[in-house]
């Protein structure tokens, strides 16, 4: 009678055999007949791969290289964009650095004879000067620093 | 699984090692097979087929160990075989010739005996003919060798849940092995 033998199955599998059985455990040597013909299906379902499954191997192969060529290209294409905008971004700061002023120091020329160090002025990094610094020579008296400027107006023709 | 050597060649399919991909291919590939026989029936190999191409371009982001990277795996399955069966209608799975003998009623041999011949398909097509989700966890747990947690993470239930659907089902195949030992 079917319901009997479910009943005995219910019976007889309580919860800790049957985590033993999910956990691949399998069953006691002593376990009823059932429970071992449940083992055995089990062990059988988790067996090691058929030929037939692991057929399609070199195929996975072929589409997992494929799918990273194809990613690749993307990667390359991000690493340029980003020398490419750290180029750039150096490029301006050295183009800046060519038209903007030049920190202030003032060199006196040294009369022939006498060291050049006791006339010129340290750097500022050395005796720090708390005004901003002068334009170049070559931008003194051709550009007139925006209103908001800090900058002398010595570097604006006298301004 | 491949435990201690997971993480190596994990990292090595990673950068793109072919041979490492092959090596996790090899290893997961049976269990999600039969997960998916469950979940797609004749579908599966199709769906696995999908499955892989999503581990392949999402590989180089994941982070984490043999049972996270299984638990990926088939929560990729799992969707798959939704996204499938949102398409199509559902395919009832068809039991194998083993598996119509081994429910046949009737002469002197013994399950037992029966479940000698039975090959791993019939096995699986076996644990299939009970209800979805039932089979469902009992495959994750025995199959794919994952613990309740992740389970019940890929299914989207509770442990004890899980664990509930799975001792139902181990129930109903002993039952029906049962009816076959004891005459």
């Amino acid at each position: 009678m079917w319901f009997l033998s479910r009943l005995r199955a219910r019976r007889t599998l309580d919860a800790a055999s049957a985590e033993a059985l999910l956990a691949g455990r399998g069953v006691a040597p002593g376990a009823p007949a059932d429970q071992q013909a449940l083992a055995q299906l089990l062990e059988i379902a988790a067996g090691p791969g058929s030929a037939g499954e692991l057929a399609g191997e070199v195929a996975a192969a072929a589409m997992f290289v494929q799918v990273t060529s194809q990613a690749r290209p993307h990667r390359t294409a991000r690493r340029v964009l980003v020398v490419a905008a750290c180029a750039v971004a150096v490029g301006g700061t050295a183009v800046y650095a060519s038209v903007a002023p030049a920190p202030h120091h003032k060199v006196t020329p040294a009369p022939f004879g006498v060291p050049a160090d006791h006339h010129a002025v340290s750097s500022p990094a050395a005796q720090p000067d708390p005004s901003p610094p002068a334009p170049s020579r070559r931008d003194a008296g051709l550009r007139c620093p925006p209103p908001g400027d800090r900058r002398p107006a010595t570097s604006c023709g006298g301004r | 699984m491949l435990e201690r050597e997971f993480p190596d060649v994990l990292r090595a399919a990673a950068t793109g090692d072919e041979t490492a991909f092959a090596r996790l291919w090899r290893d997961a590939h049976p269990p999600l097979l039969r997960y998916l026989r469950v979940l797609a029936g004749g579908a599966a190999e199709d769906v696995a087929g999908e499955v892989w191409l999503d581990v392949a371009r999402g590989l180089a982001r994941f982070r984490g160990g043999e049972q996270e990277f299984r638990g990926w795996l088939f929560t990729l399955a799992r969707r798959r075989a939704t996204d499938m069966r949102r398409r199509d209608a559902r395919r009832p799975v068809r039991l194998t010739d083993d598996v119509a003998e081994l429910d046949r009623p009737g002469d002197d041999d013994t399950a037992m005996a029966a479940l000698d011949n039975l090959s791993t398909e019939a096995a699986v097509a076996l644990i299939a003919s009970l209800p979805r989700d039932q089979a469902e966890v009992i495959v994750l747990r025995v199959i794919a060798g994952l613990d309740a947690g992740h389970v019940a993470r890929i299914v989207g239930k509770r442990p004890g849940a899980v664990r509930v659907a799975a001792h139902r089902g181990l129930r109903t195949l002993a039952t029906r092995l049962g009816q076959r030992v004891t005459p």
